[in-house]
């Protein structure tokens, strides 16, 4: 009982506190550093499990390499295609971003692209197919933290293509979205895809948010409820494309 | 003391790496917090490596963090290790394993 006494608890605590608060008077300068530090061995292994999840390309670039480089080629061929078509179309001036890490117990994920390379904060972030990811939250020098549509703190302004009705889909966090405000009288369906409307002024119209997966119809709510099923995977994501130009 | 200091040296580091993992490979399965339980829960109620552990396990989160408050990961695991050992030291005996580097 030597160890534990009540000097000794207080004495741990003051210490933990002391260290903590000097902590976050540089808190963006080492968030910054050890990102910056360790962008290539957390791209590794973010790759590791998008790669494998994506295809079984890279299993079978043991067997093959030329095929291997092939696939590889195709792929990027793929994306770039994407990303042409994009631009021609609505004129978007996008940062091709690399996605490291997801952090732990938020839906926030980190991209290698920072203050350096122009992004701002509330910069929308989309992937290769135009489905959005979510927003800049937080910008470092060398890297950039985006919040995904599926955190608590994202509420979206949407828009149900098959019926134009207008609804809102909030963040659950562990990559739900739920579907609210969808009036009684709408004909939505399970299976609909819904858009950004330009409602809540926060993103453009016509970028791809989700799939409806259910609906509820309770008589004691006032309004629709449901679940939307998010159009990125978390998985396959290892490049986004964040938007410079939105208004 | 200087094995004191590279004990802890060697604890950030492997702190470190866990947050690589977990961070990158691993994005929906709370290694750290499972680890901090089980080194807690395992080890020699006397030892502080419990504590530096779920001190160094806590910061890393917060640097990780964004929506939360700066330092409330670091304080609560640090609290959750005290009140392990209290509870292990006054309440409650278990076996411990002695492999475990003492700090």
């Amino acid at each position: 009982m030597k160890t534990f006494n009540l000097k000794r608890i207080v004495f741990l605590l003051l210490i933990a506190l002391a260290i903590i608060f000097v902590c976050s008077l540089f808190k963006d300068q080492i968030k910054n550093g050890m990102q910056n530090s360790f962008s290539g061995v957390k791209s590794f292994f973010w790759n590791l499990t998008t790669r494998d999840s994506k295809s079984c390309n890279f299993n079978e670039a043991s067997y093959d390499i030329k095929l291997s480089r092939l696939s590889l080629l195709e792929e990027e061929n793929v994306l770039l295609k994407e990303i042409i078509g994009i631009s021609l179309h609505e004129d978007y001036v996008f940062e091709i971003a690399g996605v490291t890490q997801k952090n732990i117990l938020e839906d926030v994920i980190a991209v290698n692209k920072g203050e350096k390379d122009g992004i701002k904060e509330g910069m929308p972030v989309l992937t290769s197919e135009k489905a959005l990811v979510g927003k800049v939250f937080k910008t470092y020098p060398d890297y950039s933290e985006i919040l995904l549509i599926t955190s608590k703190k994202s509420v979206i302004d949407i828009k149900i293509i098959s019926e134009g009705d207008y609804a809102i889909a909030k963040g659950e966090d562990n990559l739900k979205i739920a579907l609210d405000s969808l009036e009684k009288k709408s004909l939505v369906k399970e299976g609909d895809v819904c858009i950004t409307s330009s409602l809540g002024g926060h993103y453009e119209e016509g970028l791809l948010v989700g799939k409806i997966s259910s609906i509820t119809n309770l008589a004691s709510e006032v309004f629709k409820t449901g679940s939307i099923e998010p159009f990125f995977n978390l998985n396959d994501l290892d490049k986004v494309l964040i938007i410079k130009n939105d208004k | 003391m200087i094995s004191k200091i590279l004990k802890i040296f060697l604890l950030i580091f492997f702190w470190f790496f866990i947050l690589l993992l977990e961070t990158s490979l691993l994005n929906s399965f709370n290694l750290m917090l499972l680890l901090v339980i089980i080194i807690n829960l395992i080890e020699d109620p006397e030892s502080n490596l419990g504590i530096v552990s779920a001190f160094l396990a806590g910061i890393l989160i917060d640097f990780n963090t964004t929506t939360y408050e700066f330092g409330i990961f670091s304080l609560s695991f640090v609290i959750f290790s005290l009140s392990v050992k209290i509870i292990l030291i006054k309440f409650l005996k278990i076996p411990y394993v002695s492999w475990l580097p003492k700090i």
